[in-house]
């Protein structure tokens, strides 16, 4: 009978427990949630070397006509980047010129922390990746993350040597951005279904099939210029106000394996001009 | 022994499809290994064992997911002891009982979670039932019905050797 009752309590306590779990501020919670993934830290980084070490040896099985035709594919494609980084010096340094002129504010500078990617979100119902870079290699929330192909996401949860990233496609994830080529804004949100839905475009706004999407800079945690994807749909909104387009993500989010974290250079920035309605920093 | 083997299977579920998840992912949906493996143990264990195991996996994808802390462990928790008070009603030695069994877990979990996320912080993700959920619990029935056939088998190897 003692057993039984010490039983019921016990019982009890466990769900009085996860109440208040569940009641906590949103913050204590993700701390709460940060210092238990400390356990896992270990578990994660060796399963996801092990993982990384697989890949790699199998992706060393190549036959030697695919070695071939990807050696000429990338030697053409040298010699034509040769050409365009000529170009783009001489804008640099006219840039830098005519800056100087007219004595323009520098753009703030970001060092650029590799990390890799050794696992993703258990559940199917958000977008997330885990990276191996933690609080001990300086990494904090809101940090941009990018890959050679574009924006990746942002930083939402950091432990100790393991943070957590919120894809793009996510549909809690916010970025400010604008078209490339008619600088008309707009704010990509994440769609859950593998495309991004540009939102809040005038309807004046120039913009077609295959126009190439970068970061506002806009609302302060997401640098200038980092490319997001391609244009594959516009249409005007159901309250035909607004113009919408569906964005394809430049990163193929199933195949990343490294990113870069952009950890900004300047002292920690003043949130006089971040804009919550621009940039919606808030996770799930 | 037993709870710490059972963490342990927990954990390795969700490790794997932590890091695997895109080696299985058919139309960005990959299946559920950590509630397959609660449906398994949580089927011969009887209720209070079956809640404990559904808290212990709920827990565990509440450190590794995203979403907010507590809402694993209410909707898993939830299937654990919902599982628990099947022990001995159904027949669950067999494979496809398992299944379809697994393929229900999937959408209750879903409903659990969908519901305590609008409840405690009025997020709604009921969107994503027909497109991720419905699509999950035919994934997890499928890779359910060869598990549980291998698990199934092994057992009866076992027990004939014991005999």
């Amino acid at each position: 009978m003692y057993y039984r009752r010490k039983k019921s309590w016990v019982w009890l306590f466990l769900i009085a427990l996860l109440l208040v779990v569940l009641s906590l501020p949103h913050e204590t919670s993700r701390l709460f949630k940060s210092a238990a993934t400390v356990i896992f830290d270990p578990f994660l980084k060796s399963a996801g070397a092990v993982s990384g070490a697989f890949n790699a040896f199998t992706g060393t099985f190549v036959t030697r006509g695919e070695l071939l035709r990807e050696n000429r594919f990338l030697q053409q494609k040298v010699d034509a980047l040769n050409g365009e980084l000529n170009k783009l010096r001489e804008t640099a340094s006219e840039n830098k010129r005519l800056s100087e002129l007219l004595e323009f504010k520098k753009r703030e500078s970001y060092n650029a922390v590799p990390a890799q990617v050794i696992g993703r979100d258990p559940s199917n119902w958000y977008e997330a990746i885990f990276i191996d870079k933690g609080s001990v290699h300086g990494i904090a929330p809101d940090m941009p993350v990018v890959s050679a192909q574009g924006l990746v996401g942002k930083i939402v949860e950091v432990s100790r040597s393991v943070s957590k990233v919120l894809l793009v496609l996510d549909k809690n994830s916010r970025v400010g951005a604008m078209v490339q080529s008619s600088r008309d804004y707009g704010i990509i949100e994440g769609t859950s279904s593998g495309v991004c839905r540009m939102n809040y475009l005038s309807r004046s706004a120039i913009i077609s099939i295959n126009d190439l999407i970068v970061s506002s800079g806009l609302g302060g945690v997401y640098p200038k210029g980092l490319v997001i994807g391609k244009v594959v749909k516009v249409a005007i909104d159901e309250f035909d106000l607004n113009k919408y387009a569906d964005i394809e993500p430049g990163c193929d989010f199933s195949k990343l394996e490294e990113v870069l974290i952009l950890k900004s250079n300047a002292p920690e920035p003043s949130t006089d001009n971040i804009s919550p309605a621009q940039e919606n920093r808030t996770a799930p | 022994m037993k709870l710490l083997i059972v963490t342990a299977c927990f954990l390795a579920a969700a490790l794997v499809q932590s890091i695997c998840a895109d080696a299985f992912m058919i139309r960005r949906v990959s299946p559920d290994f950590l509630l397959i493996a609660v449906v398994f143990c949580s089927l011969r264990a009887g209720w209070q064992r079956g809640l404990l195991f559904g808290l212990i996996a709920g827990f565990i994808c509440d450190v590794l997911s995203l979403g907010r802390m507590g809402l694993f462990a209410v909707s898993m928790g939830t299937c654990g002891l919902l599982l628990g008070f099947l022990t001995f009603r159904v027949y669950f030695e067999n494979p496809l009982t398992q299944s379809l069994i697994a393929l229900l877990v999937t959408l209750l979990n879903a409903a659990v979670y969908f519901s305590a996320a609008d409840l405690f912080y009025q997020e709604s993700l009921w969107y994503l039932f027909l497109n991720h959920v419905v699509p999950q619990s035919i994934y997890n029935f499928t890779v359910g019905v060869i598990l549980f056939t291998f698990m199934h088998t092994y057992e009866r190897k076992r027990l004939i050797s014991l005999a």
